[in-house]
């Protein structure tokens, strides 16, 4: 991607919707997710249910969690989900700010941008986040994870179209930043232009269908054209 | 909003005082009308009574005017510029003029000094000395702002940033000062910058010894770019900042004359103190 193609992509845009863990922070860095994933998979045990092969060596909670929906089990899948939700809580409080996150949404705030948060994690935990960081005034709406229906998730693009329906926004005014092909496919479904953040190696190759792909949150900072920068 | 119950004036006197802020400070344009006896009532929650000796009070000091039938107006004939340069330019009218700043960068100092100073250089005024003195936060110094924002921590590279703005517009102002005493239209001109280690949070403009401005700067958090990287800070921002006017006049009954000596003190024990002169 050329930084003008990028420029020209977020130049436009009134209303950026950004994924959390990632652009904005590692949610899990202190409080690994590997161990999450291993607590929910117990529960899982403890209700009973068999757990394929691919779930039981699963580092994901998320993942996790979206098998939990092919139980056709509601009572198992908030089970699990409110046990994430727990968890999420205390990895919220020692997740680790990505560089340049915290420039991004203030810059967009300072351009007139809206932010809004587009998460497939609990928004308790993103607003808990938020607030520590001092920055809750800058992001609305924040849109978590729909409450034990997993199949909501992304790349459902149901999270994305809550944010616009509250923002009262149209999708040819946004642009969605995320790091994992569910937010690009998600974008893509509500009909916005998505942007790949390839904050590991190998993932740029991921992202051959997003709008543009960027290796650094700082590039889009600049494309977002401050006078004071 | 309600009076403060240990204020020792009168609530009558709390209320003229807030409205008479109110005017000066533009939130009631001259010509528009005040809000209603009857609003004013619910507002403060107090007696008509009370509204009505505030009103008197504002009426005696020529700030307002009431109209019968129609209402209460603040007064056009009584309109005081708005801003801080027509204040500058009058003062340069002045035999000897005096200028205190303090604050962050004396940006805002300079900006308003510009087309007075462009007066002086066509001869239009005439003042025979020119003494500008400018207390500034000395960016040398670690100090609660500037500072990152994520974990508000200090950050030499964002002061550096920081000073680079205040000596530009520090130097731009010394430059044309200087110029007008070498040109030999002024007889003195200097201008004097001493900086102190304390954080900038208001600015303060004192004029000839007998006007004050003063405004806070606000902390906002804005992106900037530092060593070609952008960094989230905290800063104090002072272009938006209402300059609140304390100039004293003989019918006065307000404490603008107290404000302004309370001013020149503080300005004067900063200078001479804990200030240091600041080579920009």
């Amino acid at each position: 991607m050329t930084s003008t193609g990028l420029a020209a992509l977020v130049g436009h845009a009134r209303v950026i919707l950004l994924d959390f863990d990632g652009p904005v922070c590692s949610v899990f860095a202190q409080h690994p997710a590997s161990a999450v994933a291993h607590q929910l998979r117990k529960l899982l045990v403890d209700q009973a249910v068999t757990l394929p092969t691919e779930i039981l060596t699963e580092p994901d909670p998320l993942a996790v969690l979206r098998f939990t929906a092919t139980l056709d089990h509601p009572v198992v899948v908030r089970l699990v989900d409110q046990a994430l939700r727990r968890e999420e809580i205390t990895a919220a409080r020692t997740a680790q700010p990505t560089p340049y996150g915290r420039e991004v949404i203030v810059a967009a705030h300072q351009t007139g941008r809206q932010v809004a948060m587009v998460s497939n994690n609990s928004a308790e935990s993103i607003r808990m986040y938020l607030e520590t960081r001092r920055l809750t005034p800058y992001v609305r709406p924040v849109i978590g994870r729909p409450e034990a229906a997993p199949e909501r998730m992304k790349p459902d693009p149901y999270p994305v179209l809550a944010a616009l329906r509250e923002l009262g926004a149209e999708p040819k005014e946004c642009v969605l930043v995320g790091d994992s092909v569910s937010d690009i496919e998600a974008a893509h479904a509500a009909g916005i232009a998505a942007i790949g953040y390839a904050n590991k190696p190998g993932k740029r190759e991921r992202f051959a269908g997003a709008d543009a792909v960027i290796d650094s949150m700082a590039e889009l900072v600049a494309a977002f054209a401050i006078d004071e920068l | 909003m309600a009076l403060d119950p240990d204020d020792p004036r009168t609530p009558s006197q709390q209320i003229a005082s807030i409205l008479r802020a109110e005017i000066k400070t533009g939130k009631f344009a001259p010509g528009e009308k005040l809000p209603s006896q009857h609003d004013l009532v619910e507002r403060f929650s107090v007696a008509r009574e009370t509204i009505k000796a505030a009103l008197r009070k504002l009426q005696e000091e020529r700030l307002i005017v009431t109209r019968q039938g129609s209402g209460t107006f603040v007064r056009a004939n009584t309109e005081r510029p708005v801003g801080l340069r027509p204040h500058i330019e009058r003062a340069f009218e002045a035999t000897n003029v005096t200028i205190d700043f303090a604050g962050f960068s004396g940006e805002t100092l300079y900006n308003a000094l510009q087309e007075t100073l462009d007066k002086v250089r066509i001869g239009r005024l005439t003042p025979e000395s020119i003494r500008v003195r400018v207390l500034i936060s000395d960016m040398t110094a670690p100090m609660a702002i500037p500072c990152r924002a994520e974990d508000q921590a200090d950050d030499p590279a964002i002061r550096a940033r920081s000073r680079r703005i205040t000596d530009r517009s520090i130097q731009a102002l010394t430059d044309a000062v200087q110029e007008l005493g070498d040109l030999g239209l002024v007889k003195s001109a200097t201008t004097e910058v001493r900086a102190h280690k304390a954080a900038p949070l208001f600015k303060l403009f004192i004029i000839n010894e007998q006007e004050a401005f003063f405004g806070f700067y606000p902390v906002v958090e804005h992106t900037v770019s530092v060593d070609g990287k952008p960094v989230a800070i905290y800063d104090a921002m002072g272009k938006d900042a209402i300059l609140f006017p304390f100039t004293p006049s003989d019918e006065d009954t307000s404490n603008d004359a107290l404000y302004v000596e309370q001013a020149r003190a503080w300005f004067d024990s900063m200078w001479n103190t804990i200030a240091r002169e600041y080579m920009p």
